[in-house]
Order: C-alpha cells, then structure tokens, then sequence
C-alpha cells in the first residue's frame, strides 16, 4: 500500500515535471508579430480601399505565418493627418503609413519617419527603377529618401466621343485648338458650354499656370510669383473661356457641379483627374463606351499634373525590417495591379503598364502613359496648401470667376502680397527648415 | 447640536466637492491653461514645439484673414443677436395665445431644436442649392434666374444666418414663452382698466416683465453667436472670398487643417477676449437699465 501511494506521488511528480518542461519547451507555437498600417478612405462608404488593404493584409500573414497586419483604412482624407497627428504626439504612431506627397516633408524634417536607404540598398527584390521618375524625385527630403511611391494620379481631358464625332472634331492639343474646338461644337451641335472646369478649385488652375511657363513658387520656395505675366495670363485665359468666349459655363464658379452637368450632356469635354477614371461607367452609365480621355491641351509648354500618394515608414516602429517587407510587397506589380482593377486608378509602379492584362483592361490609363513620363507635382512646401487651395481660391478665383469684368492682373499682384505674406511667415517660424531649403 | 463647523465638516464639505472641481480642473481650467502656454509657441500638429513669445498674437494683427474674420463675427452677431430676439419674442408672444391646435403648433416650432446642428445644416446645403434646390426652384417658376446662396460673396452669409435663425428662435421663444407665462395676468387687466391698448399693455407691462429674460437670452444668444463654426464648415468651409470665415472658424482651420496651433490657440484666446469683453459690456448695460 505504502509502496503503491510512493509510486502514484512519484507519477504525479514526473507528469508534473513534464507539463512544465513541455511549457518551456521550443515547439511552444513563436508569438505573433503585430504590424499597423492606416491609410486613408479614398471617399464614400463604397470606397472598396479597405477591402483592397486588408486583402494585401491577408496575403501578406499568409507569406508570413507569424505576422498580424492591423489595417485602419476607413479616416476620411480631410481628418487623415489630423489623427496621424495625435498618434505622433502619443509617440505610438503606426509602423507603416499612407499619406499624400506633401505630408511627407513635415514629419521627415520633424524626424518622425524612418530613411529608407538602408532597406533600399539590402533589399534586391524591391526594383526602385520601375516606378515613376518624378514620383522617385519627391521620395527624398534633404537628400535622405523616407518615402516609397504608391499611387500617382494625373490630369486629363475626358471627353464625350459620340459628341465629338458628330461634331467632326479631334481632342484639342493646344490652347488654340481647344477654343477652336469648342466653337465648332456650339455651331455645329447648338451646345452652349461645351468646355467644363472646377472654377472654385485651385487644383486645376495650376496646370494652366505651368502650361504657359509660370509657377506658384521660386525654385526655393521662398518668393511667391502669382504676380508673374505668365500666371496672369493663364488665369486671364480661363476668365476669358468663361467670360469673354463663353465655352465654359459661368454656373461653374458659384454652385454647378460638373458631374451634373457631365451626366446631363451638357458638356462635350471636361478636365478631371485620373481618380475619376475608374468611376465614370458607375457614375454616368449612359455614357459607357462613349467617352475618352487625353492629354491637357498645351499651351506655351506641355506639362501637367502628376503626384500622389507614398508609403511611409514610422521612426520608432519596434519592426523596421517587417515594416520594409510590407511595403515593398504592397508596392509589387501584383499588388500595384490589383489595386488598379479594384479602384481603376493608375499605379505609381510603372512595370505594371507593360501587362498585357492591365492594357486589356485599363485602355484609359495606359492611353495616360506618356502625360507620367512629363507630368510634374504641386511644391512639396508645407505652406503651399494654405496659398494655393485657401488663399488663390478665395482671393482670386471667388473674385474673377464671378465678375465678368475683374481686373485679374490687379487681382492677382494683391493676392500675391497676402501669399508671400504667408510664405514669409512660415519660413520665420520654422528657421531651421528655411536654413535646409525647400530640401524637395 | 452645535451650529459652528468643525475642521471634520470642512474636509467632509472639500471631500465631496472634489468631484466636481476636479472635472472643471482636468477638463476646463488645465486644458485652457495648456492652450494658453501654447499660444505662445510655435506648434506644429506633429508635436515640435518652440517658444515664440508675443509673435502669434502680434500676428493677429498683420494677418488679413483674421481681421476679415472678427469683422465677419461682428457683422453675424449684430444681424444675428437682434433679429433672433425679436423673432424668439414674436414667436413666443404668439404662441402665448389660446387658440385651437395650440399644444400641437408648440410642439411643431421646437423641432428645428431638436434637429441635430450638422443634419439641420446638411438640410440647408439642399434647399439652397443653386441648381437643385426648391427655393431656387420656386424662383425659375417664377421667371427669375437662379440665386447663387452660398456660393456669392453678397448671399452667403445672409444664407447662413437665415438658417441659424430658422434653428436658433425656436429655443429661445421656449424660454420667452415660459416667461410670459409667469407674467402675472392682473398687471395687464389693470393696464387694460387704466385704458391701456394691446401695444401699450405690451410695451409698458409684458416687455419690462420680461427684462431679466431678456438680459439671459441676449447673453446666451450672443456668446453662441460669437462661437458660431458648423454652418460655415459644413457650408461654405468660410468661402467664397473668405466672406464666411469667423473667427471659430479661422482658429479651426488655422490649427487642423494648416497645422499651426500655437497660432491657433492665440486667436482662440483673441475670440474669448471679444466674448468676455461683449459680455461685460451687455452686463454694464443691463445693469444701467436696472
């Protein structure tokens, strides 16, 4: 009896021992590493960006057993860096991050991002060469690299092509044609505004401005040039489509939207950008198959629009070589070709145009290809949000576009005052940067 | 029992106002503390701070927009203030009536304070819609062109004060109705005995009844004047050509949108000094009526 008690106290003992050493042992399963990524709502609720990432998410744990990808993709765009901003200041910001070009300069100079050329130079798969030039271009601050390129958009003309047709015309290329353009349409098709433009928004106009050889900015970001006879001239170009020739429709500048009159078939030919593109048959499906796009019609120079969105990574991610990983795989030709089926927007990994499955499908951005090769991006100064988007839309546009008999010169040297007023006040408050240069 | 207060009583009486001063002290008074020192700063939204002494408030004067913005304030509550006390009033004075289906009218005239603000806001952005709008409608019948509401310089803010109007009576004709039921009914008979009229009854017994209301509703309507911000985000984001920027507003968009929130808390603390100052001065003045 006492030598069967020993011996069950001994068994209890050994399976003790066993449990315990089974606990310590290496085939207990390794924890997960967690990764997070935010990115912003491209815009609505059936805004498919969430569905897109979290796809990426799961590809990428199925390549990596051990990893969880947190995603958050539903922050509409205008509050993005506003709550970016209070995870920064919590110093527990997400490891990877989306964010639009300009962003990236800020927290880079604030050294809140991570240089990327350590994971550049080790990581043989990732192939730099394959993405856009100019997108490449705007990836470095000072001279340091803290962004990779996700999504390039460009500015285009849509234009109906049964309208067109009727009319007898071809997508204008130059200032000249697109007036002449529109003439033949209102006297052949009886249409009154054929030409439609956003003429509250300033994101258009800057395409007119560099197409006639001016800019917004000296090449230091220091000096303002609204006031330049080559920025007065393109706004007086627009003023007079809509005032002086009335092809554009005043309305435009105080209240009528231009997908209404798009879906009404008010317009022949309207600027738009390419986020558009991949919308249009859902938007408008009376028109599917009876639109195209082109390039902007040149004025003294052939330049437009073309910048985006990048990755970036956090300075104080715990997991930097995962958080590389991720990137380059969410920027692979696979990835950057799923997001263009899903949300038909152009990619900024270029290898993805050589697909024949991306030509097939995406006629309309690869029509786009060559507007990349000379496309060129808004300043990546901080403040030049607040001159171009606050200030030249309220003080020139809200002005000119209304009044059919607006001095836009006058207009425009006053508004220029109050931007370089701006402009010099950023750079007293920010010594530091002014010190680095612009550093694009 | 004594009735003198022991030290026990005194920690008991801190004890359980603790609570209460606490939250006004975590959530009042130390993030006011907070947004002052920061108006002193430079601040970007990332957290970098660095010190900038009197230059942000010395800004508020060099900067075009924030003077256009306390000029566009002072435009909205002097239109606003007035016409929403007289509206409030001569709803109330109505209401104040028997007359059948009154409880049901009542009950109709609160509703735009129940209406959320942004939905009551995001209603407006419809009616007053330059092509699809039925005020605009209504006019086309009519023959007239199309009125740009929020999208002209010389409508736009006369748009949103109609609409705060629309929002904002209602609420205090509530009060100036409960008031006027408190107005005791034999100082009207004795004017009407003494061959008072229903305007003199009105001016000489009900109006001076209500002096205290009055004097509550005028500061209550102007301290949420001065504040005012929703329409004009959600409306005109303070366009066109900054003709609906206020102050609230410019604080606002100058510390989320462009990132400056050392500046941002200086004109803060600029829009509570205007409140503070217009307060005091109403209180003068209501005082001296007294």
């Amino acid at each position: 009896m006492r030598h069967g008690l020993g011996q069950a106290i001994r068994l209890v003992w050994a399976a003790a021992v066993a449990l315990v050493l089974a606990g310590c042992s290496s085939s207990k399963q390794p924890e997960r590493t967690s990764l997070e990524f935010w990115c912003y709502m491209g815009g609505g609720a059936s805004d498919p960006t969430a569905r897109f990432w979290n796809a990426v998410a799961a590809r990428f744990e199925k390549a990596n057993p051990n990893v969880k990808v947190k995603v958050t993709a539903d922050i509409p765009h205008e509050y993005y860096m506003s709550m970016l901003g209070t995870r920064f200041i919590g110093r527990n910001a997400p490891d990877v991050m989306l964010m639009d070009d300009v962003e990236v300069g800020d927290l880079a100079r604030e050294a809140l991002l991570m240089p990327l050329e350590r994971f550049l130079r080790s990581d043989r798969g990732y192939r730099g060469r394959d993405f856009a030039p100019s997108m490449v271009r705007d990836s470095y601050v000072n001279g340091i690299r803290y962004s990779i390129p996700w999504y390039g958009s460009f500015v285009q003309l849509t234009y109906r092509t049964d309208l067109f047709a009727q009319a007898g015309v071809t997508p204008p290329r130059t200032w000249d044609e697109l007036l002449a353009t529109c003439r033949t349409i209102q006297q052949r098709l009886g249409m009154q505004y054929p030409f439609g433009m956003d003429l509250s928004a300033s994101f258009w106009m800057i395409n007119w401005i560099w197409q006639n050889g001016g800019d917004v900015l000296s090449a230091d970001s220091k000096r303002v040039t609204l006031d330049s006879p080559e920025c007065i001239g393109a706004v007086q170009f627009v003023h007079d489509l809509v005032h002086k020739h009335g092809v554009v429709d005043p309305g435009l500048a105080s209240g009528t939207k231009m997908p209404d009159l798009w879906s009404l078939g008010k317009i022949a030919m309207m600027l738009d950008g390419a986020f558009s593109i991949g919308r249009y048959d859902q938007q408008f499906p009376q028109w599917r198959g009876k639109w195209e796009v082109a390039p902007l019609p040149a004025g003294r120079k052939d330049i437009s629009f073309y910048g985006g969105a990048h990755l970036v990574m956090s300075r104080r991610t715990r997991h930097p070589a995962l958080a590389w990983r991720f990137m380059a795989f969410a920027t692979s030709v696979q990835n950057q070709l799923r997001y263009a089926d899903m949300l038909g927007s152009p990619p900024a990994n270029l290898a993805v145009f050589e697909l024949p499955e991306f030509q097939k499908r995406h006629p309309h951005l690869v029509r786009m290809r060559r507007v990349i090769a000379h496309g060129r991006n808004n300043p990546l100064v901080p403040f030049f949000g607040k001159i171009w988007y606050e200030m030249f839309a309220n003080e020139v546009l809200d002005v000119v576009m209304h009044d059919p008999h607006a001095d836009v010169a006058a207009t425009l040297r006053a508004a220029n005052r109050d931007a370089q007023r701006a402009a010099d006040d950023y750079w007293a408050t920010h010594p530091k940067f002014a010190s680095e240069g612009a550093g694009e | 029992m004594s009735a003198r207060s022991t030290p026990r009583d005194a920690w008991a009486g801190a004890l359980f106002l603790f609570p209460g001063v606490g939250i006004i002290f975590a959530c009042v008074l130390l993030p006011a503390a907070l947004a002052l020192a920061l108006s002193f700063t430079h601040c970007s939204r990332y957290g970098m701070i660095t010190w900038a002494g009197l230059y942000n408030y010395h800004k508020l004067f060099t900067d075009a927009v924030a003077v256009r913005s306390l000029l566009n304030t002072l435009k909205y509550v002097a239109i606003f203030v007035p016409a929403n006390l007289v509206l409030a009033l001569s709803i109330a004075l109505v209401l104040n009536r028997p007359f059948p289906g009154m409880k049901w009218i009542r009950s109709v005239y609160f509703v735009p304070v129940v209406i959320s603000g942004v939905v009551a806001v995001s209603i407006f952005r419809f009616i007053l819609d330059r092509n699809y709008g039925p005020i605009n409608a209504v006019l086309a019948a009519l023959g007239f062109e199309p009125v740009p509401w929020l999208w002209s310089e010389s409508w736009a803010m006369w748009s949103i004060i109609a609409m705060d109007l629309w929002k904002s009576s209602a609420f205090f004709a509530v009060i100036f109705l409960a008031a006027l039921q408190g107005v005791p009914k034999e100082l009207q008979e004795a004017a009407t005995v003494d061959g008072a009229g229903r305007l003199a009854g009105l001016l000489h017994v009900t109006l001076p009844s209500l002096r205290s209301v009055t004097q509550a509703v005028l500061a209550l309507s102007s301290i949420g004047a001065f504040r005012v911000f929703v329409p004009m985000f959600v409306l005109t984001q303070g366009g066109p050509a900054y003709s609906t920027r206020t102050l609230a507003l410019h604080a606002y968009l100058t510390g989320f949108r462009d990132g400056e929130l050392g500046y941002s808390s200086a004109i803060s603390f600029a829009l509570l000094t205007v409140i503070l100052l217009a307060t005091l001065l109403m209180k003068r003045a209501g005082r001296r009526s007294e």
